[in-house]
């Protein structure tokens, strides 16, 4: 499974997900449950990482239930449950199995095509890696403001809160500009 | 009059030219707005003001993107981060990703995102080339809000109708609970973009 070409599993996953979708049955989606679980079984996946995904949706699944015991009949309810965990589950699977890079392979195959067009499949794959760098720059950009917010007794304050990650964003982006433009990789 | 459309035209020239010559600064933003999105949307629900009524950051990085980068780069942004998303990247709210979501409540809300971004930028762009400065503010949080009320809330009550087999009228007043921090959201959206603007002018350059 994990060594399985990403853009094969990232279609099974649209397919999979198309079928729930479409079906709206139960018993389709208890079977792709069932099939999610015995491939993470095969790929040596501890079932738990995959169950991990009820802990941290604990709160809207409940909510969601409870709201569809008011509005609908238990066996709807039970419907729209399954369906929403089994389509989560299933890209959870992909998701323990893949590393982002591969995904960004996919997404420029996927948009190849697209240079018929005149827009340039690289340059999007560039932004994407350009994103997943980001991103743990920014969460600790946004850990700091929060701390500091904090200090200054302002961690109720939106605005103390957000304008720091945000000037910190637009520095990061200029800096990585410059870099490229330097690197004189604009023709991606 | 003939004077402040003749200076716009030549605004709009000079942006022609930049963008040709500077792509990758382009790039650079569009990629690390996406990751501004996705760091807002993991951001656990903060307690705001007396009441202490937690609210998610979410929409508050779309509207963002559409307030400091334009229409175009901006849905770019929240284009990348929902696309990346679909993919299978955990970076939707509670780290989750892939088509899976296509079937939760959110489906609606985060399809229409990059448009939010599209209709938000075309505001903005137009507050910030036409307005003057003494009304950006304000008038950047009409963007911010015009993008929220016309594109996100339709598409995410249309959504959530769908997905958890409810009216559209039920839809609707869940939808409601989200309205007071969007106001928020958007006020606070709309000081920090008129704070980029002056003091990183080179990006409204571009806009």
């Amino acid at each position: 499974m994990h060594r399985a070409p990403s853009g094969v599993k990232v279609l099974v996953l649209a397919l999979v997900t198309a079928a729930v979708l479409i079906a709206r049955d139960p018993l389709v989606s208890a079977g792709v449950v069932v099939l999610v679980f015995c491939t993470a079984l095969v790929a040596r996946i501890p079932l738990l990482m995959l169950l991990v995904l009820l802990r941290r949706l604990w709160l809207v699944l409940a909510v969601l239930a409870i709201l569809q015991l008011i509005l609908n009949d238990p066996a709807t309810g039970t419907e729209v449950l399954s369906r929403i965990l089994t389509c989560l589950m299933a890209a959870q699977l992909l998701l323990l199995t893949t590393a982002p890079v591969e995904l960004v392979g996919v997404l420029r195959r996927i948009l190849a095509p697209l240079r018929l067009l005149g827009i340039r499949p690289g340059r999007i794959a560039l932004a994407a890696l350009i994103m997943l760098r980001s991103i743990p720059y920014l969460a600790d950009s946004f850990h700091l403001g929060a701390q500091q917010a904090r200090a200054r007794g302002l961690e109720r304050d939106l605005r103390a809160r957000t304008v720091p990650l945000l000037l910190g964003a637009v520095d990061h982006a200029r800096n990585t500009g410059r870099a490229l433009n330097a690197r004189g990789i604009d023709e991606a | 009059m003939s004077q402040s459309s003749s200076e716009t035209s030549h605004i709009a020239e000079g942006t022609r030219r930049t963008r040709g010559l500077n792509p990758a600064q382009d790039i650079a933003l569009i990629g690390v707005f996406a990751a501004l999105i996705a760091v807002l949307a993991f951001a656990p629900p903060i307690p705001i003001g007396n009441f202490g009524v937690p609210i998610t950051l979410q929409t508050m990085g779309i509207a963002l993107a559409g307030l400091v980068l334009g229409p175009w780069r901006g849905a770019a942004a929240a284009a990348l981060y929902v696309v990346l998303g679909l993919l299978g990247l955990p970076i939707f709210a509670g780290f989750v990703g892939g088509f899976g979501v296509l079937a939760g409540p959110s489906a609606g809300y985060l399809l229409a995102w990059p448009l939010t971004a599209l209709v938000t930028g075309f505001i903005a762009r137009i507050v910030l080339r036409r307005g003057s400065v003494r009304w950006r503010v304000p008038l950047l949080f009409v963007a911010a809000i015009a993008g929220s009320i016309l594109v996100t809330h339709p598409a995410g009550i249309v959504g959530m109708s769908i997905n958890l087999e409810v009216s559209l009228r039920e839809a609707f007043f869940f939808d409601i609970v989200f309205w007071p921090g969007d106001v928020i959201k958007s006020l606070v959206a709309a000081g920090a973009a008129a704070l980029v603007h002056r003091s990183a002018p080179w990006i409204l350059a571009r806009g």
